[in-house]
């Protein structure tokens, strides 16, 4: 029976009407190929051949009709395509032969109209279009295709080099190596069959040398007669990971070619493809394990299964009764639901989830210690705390809370189950010194002594202890253990030196300088050299003590102060010994003769500083009084020539000293040298309003330009610094000296006017007007907590309506705060004359009143 | 679940010595020079298994659910690399996919 034809998608196009001109024609076809309408472009360059010939329409037609066949080829309409080509064909010169078409043919097992193909194209002179042509016969050679041979002049190269191109095919199937270099070598580089070369070194080197395999792959173009060649062994170089995704987009017999090349046996094949062929959701893969469990093995199954329906409870467990799988225990359940807490990420969640599975298991049996169920109980008990850090946290903050508490004693009792985990002792013996529970610390660290007394984290951990609870004689024996051991270890030795010099200032403090003088003697026994001057400087106080502030103390501080250079140093040093014995610390700096001291210069201020980070590293702080008396002195020495990189470094140790006049002085010098520098456009600003809460529009331009800046230069660090500061402090409209029009409230006699009560007295206005006149207008928002939206909408109605409405409309606010907190209503007072006005006072300069103190001009 | 026991090639029941063998092994025919993600996987499974402690927890902590190369694994393990003949050399010469 003869098949019905399918009504056309497109009505088909007829002439061009008469009206449209050939220009207009020429140009719709143009438009028609480029946007794919391949039939409709045919259409329209027959029409204009029938009304002339003109190269291009010929070439416009070649194009499309290859298109057109590339579309039928696609569709797997081969025959159709042919015939498409056929007709292309048929235009002559214009229409060179393409590879596309040689494919077609060949797949159609033409082999002698590909051949004829070929032969075709020489004498046109397009090398690429030979070149394409004849790699095409070449693969179509190689794979045994005996029409090839028929069709070719006999020094052909496509049968020339085939011999060895063969010969190479033949050696690598069996493994010959040698016989396959030597085929190789017969094949030059301007060869139809130099993809196929490629391929076949890349896949001598896929297993030995996968990085080399690939660079040779990669030679071999996409639009070679080689590419499925190439596409295979690029799929066997795939890590595992990767291959699921990458096999399911690939065609059978380039997946098969892979496989093997991967060493995929046919029952692996097979599987896969069973289970790709079903799709590889859990519930699918539940089944495939389920039905292969007696080799999979049982335990192996269950298990899998729990994990696959973890993820979705309880929704998920309907996916076991389809499988056939029993449902989950209660101690699975429990197990499921520690899972699930470990996921969700919440302490609180984890603690109660594995605690509850450590319940489920201890209620099973006591196990015996020493078995796999002891041990599995021990690690439950613990698990939660490695999940969520809880006692490392706790720990650091220095207080108990509940939930640790709780962990702690859990961790505790795992234990009795499991004894031999030394870092469970550690943990929870520095859990407890962190929180100062100092003898349930001694009892698991001394435990774990016990157990491993050449351990030398359990020696490390044992030593923190023994200093934190002042037992300086155990401490010295534990640091002499770790030193027996590890003669290097600078840490024991800096943490016992520094033990013993606090021990000393303490006995200084209480006055026993015989005690203290003890303590130095150890220091200096295990400090050495490199810890002499600190415990030279703490026993030049234990004389000055000793000397109940006599001539012999002054001398001595004053020989110390000369020692350390009689500047900066000096004071930084003898000052934070001062301070740490207790003494007086403006009598000893006069004492020393650094009442008034001056800076020594550039190496004075760097080995002050340099002290300073030291005392700041130790995680110390710099007392308040040391720092407001060393600011003075700091700030004197901001003149001098520093690097750039010396000045950022000063400005820093400044920042973590918190001496912030001392750093808006060197970050204002910096920026007098380095015009706009970002870095020390940030520490100016940091310094001059850290702790306050708006700032000038000036200052704050002056950091979005050093933002800008900092972004351009690629400085990280300060772009991160200077948008922390501009968030903090966030659009001008902050600032109470950005609106030059507030000066108005410095004079009271501009509030006259709220003392005119006599008609409408209002206390609330009166209280409003107060507040305005004494705090400002952006002190007074501050202070009500206004966000930036309703201060905006504040200052629109000052612009606006003035201060009285200014002022009307704050009332409206604060009236509703006041009476929210229950004050009594304000009585009217009398009515008096109204006192004549005052003379006018000077007005006060800007900023001289509302300024904070501590807050300098920048610049 | 990641499992290690099938990324050292060793049976779920292995103690330490097997293990501490199957790893080295491992190791020397995947160095990492020469595979990297292989000897990566390899130093994984190791750390997980190592101990009788780390097996425990392993089993008790683990919760990555199985993939299908894993069940692949068990089932047909991937064998030595192959070479294809050359009728599969031929199919793909010819164009098929």
């Amino acid at each position: 029976m003869k098949k019905q034809r399918k009504p056309l998608p497109f009505p088909k196009p007829t002439a061009a009407p008469s009206i449209e001109s050939v220009e207009d024609t020429a140009g719709a076809a143009r438009r028609d190929l480029q946007a794919g309408r391949f039939r409709e472009a045919i259409n329209r360059y027959k029409d204009l051949l029938k009304q002339g010939d003109a190269p291009d329409w010929r070439h416009g037609l070649a194009e499309a009709y290859a298109g057109r066949a590339g579309e039928l080829t696609e569709k797997g309409m081969l025959k159709e395509a042919l015939v498409i080509w056929d007709n292309r064909r048929q235009l002559g010169e214009a229409a060179s032969p393409s590879p596309v078409h040689a494919d077609l043919l060949l797949r159609l097992g033409q082999s002698a109209a590909a051949t004829a193909l070929y032969r075709q194209a020489q004498p046109l002179g397009d090398e690429a279009a030979i070149a394409a042509l004849g790699a095409k016969l070449a693969a179509h050679f190689l794979a045994g295709d005996p029409g090839i041979a028929e069709g070719l002049a006999p020094d052909d190269p496509i049968l020339v080099h085939g011999t060895a191109a063969r010969a190479a095919l033949a050696a690598y199937c069996a493994g010959d190596a040698q016989a396959l270099a030597a085929s190789l070598a017969g094949i030059p580089f301007r060869s139809p069959y130099r993809d196929w070369a490629q391929i076949l070194k890349a896949l001598q080197r896929l297993s030995e040398q996968p990085e080399a395999a690939k660079t040779l792959l990669a030679r071999v173009a996409d639009g070679s007669a080689f590419v499925n060649l190439r596409r295979a062994a690029e799929l066997a170089l795939v890590p595992e990971a990767d291959l699921a995704a990458r096999l399911t987009g690939a065609g059978e017999a380039v997946s098969r070619f892979a496989l093997i090349l991967r060493g995929w046996g046919d029952e692996r094949q097979a599987l896969w493809q069973e289970a790709t062929r079903v799709g590889s959701s859990p519930q699918r893969l539940l089944r495939l394990m389920y039905r292969h469990r007696a080799r999979l093995g049982e335990d192996w199954v269950r298990q899998g299964a729990l994990r696959l329906v973890a993820g979705d409870l309880p929704r998920s467990l309907s996916w076991l009764q389809e499988a056939g799988v029993k449902r989950p225990t209660p101690a699975e359940t429990a197990l499921m639901a520690g899972w699930q807490a470990d996921q969700a990420r919440s302490p609180g969640r984890i603690v109660g989830a594995w605690h509850h599975y450590a319940d489920v298991l201890g209620a099973e049996a006591e196990p015996v210690r020493g078995s796999d169920a002891a041990l599995r109980l021990a690690l439950v008990q613990r698990h939660a705390d490695r999940q969520a850090f809880i006692l490392q946290s706790a720990g650091a903050s220095g207080e108990a809370g509940e939930l640790d508490q709780v962990v702690a004693a859990t961790m505790g009792r795992s234990l009795i189950h499991d004894p031999d985990d030394t870092d469970i002792y550690l943990r929870l013996g520095t859990y407890y010194r962190q929180i100062k529970d100092f003898k349930e610390a001694r009892h698991f660290l001394g435990a774990a002594l016990t157990r491993w007394p050449d351990d030398l984290q359990v020696l490390t951990a044992s030593l923190d202890l023994a200093l934190a609870t002042n037992a300086f004689k155990k401490a010295t024996g534990l640091a002499r253990s770790i030193l027996d051991l590890d003669p290097i270890n600078t840490g024991a030795r800096e943490r016992l030196v520094k033990a013993h010099i606090a021990h000393a200032r303490k006995q200084i403090r209480a006055l026993r300088t015989d005690l203290a003088m003890k303590e130095l003697d150890q220091a200096r026994e295990w400090g050495g050299e490199a810890a002499r001057e600190r415990i030279e400087l703490t026993a030049a106080f234990i004389s000055v003590v000793g000397a109940r502030r006599s001539d012999r103390g002054t001398e001595v501080l004053r020989e110390q102060a000369e020692r350390l250079g009689g500047g900066l140093r000096a004071s930084l040093a003898l000052g934070m010994e001062a301070v740490a014995v207790g003494q007086p610390l403006t009598l000893v700096l006069r004492q020393a003769g650094l009442a008034k001291a001056k800076h020594g210069g550039r190496e004075d201020l760097l080995a002050c500083l340099a002290r300073l980070r030291t005392h700041l590293d130790g995680g110390e702080r710099l007392s308040r009084d040391l720092g407001a008396s060393l600011q003075g002195q700091l700030k004197a020495a901001a003149s001098l020539d520093l690097s750039a990189q010396e000045a950022e470094g000063v400005c820093e140790t400044l920042r973590r000293g918190a001496l912030d006049e001392a750093r808006l002085a060197f970050a204002t010098a910096a920026l007098r040298r380095w015009r706009g520098a970002p870095r020390f456009e940030f520490h100016a600003f940091e310094a001059r309003y850290r702790g306050a809460r708006w700032a000038k529009d000036n200052d704050l331009d002056r950091i979005t330009s050093a933002l800008e800046r900092a972004q351009e230069e690629g400085d990280n660090r300060t772009v991160h610094r200077l948008e922390e500061l501009l968030r903090e402090f966030g659009a001008p409209f902050f600032s109470p000296h950005g609106f030059d029009d507030l000066d108005d409230f410095d004079d009271p006699d501009d509030l006259d006017d709220f003392d005119d009560f006599d008609d409408d007295f209002d206390p609330i206005r009166i209280v409003v007007a107060n507040l305005v006149q004494s705090m400002g207008l952006d002190g007074l928002f501050n202070m009500l907590g206004l966000d930036p939206k309703l201060k905006r909408q504040f200052q629109e109605i000052k612009r606006e309506q003035g201060t009285d409405g200014l002022v009307d409309a704050l009332k409206v606010l604060i009236g509703e705060k006041l009476n929210g907190l229950g004050l009594p209503t304000l009585p009217r007072p009398p009515r008096t004359p109204k006192p004549p006005k005052p003379s006018k006072p000077k007005k006060k300069t800007r900023g001289s009143d509302e300024d904070p103190p501590d807050q300098m001009d920048l610049f | 679940m990641n499992d290690p026991y099938l990324v050292l090639g060793v049976p779920p029941d292995a103690d330490d010595a097997a293990i501490h063998a199957a790893y080295l092994a491992g190791i020397k025919r995947y160095p990492p020079d020469r595979d990297p993600q292989r000897f990566e996987a390899l130093r994984t499974a190791y750390e997980a298994v190592r101990t009788r402690r780390d097996r425990l927890a392993h089993a008790l902590f683990d919760a990555s659910p199985p993939t299908l190369g894993e069940v692949l694994d068990k089932l047909a393990p991937a064998g030595e690399a192959r070479r294809p003949d050359a009728a599969l050399f031929a199919a793909l010469l010819k164009g098929t996919p």
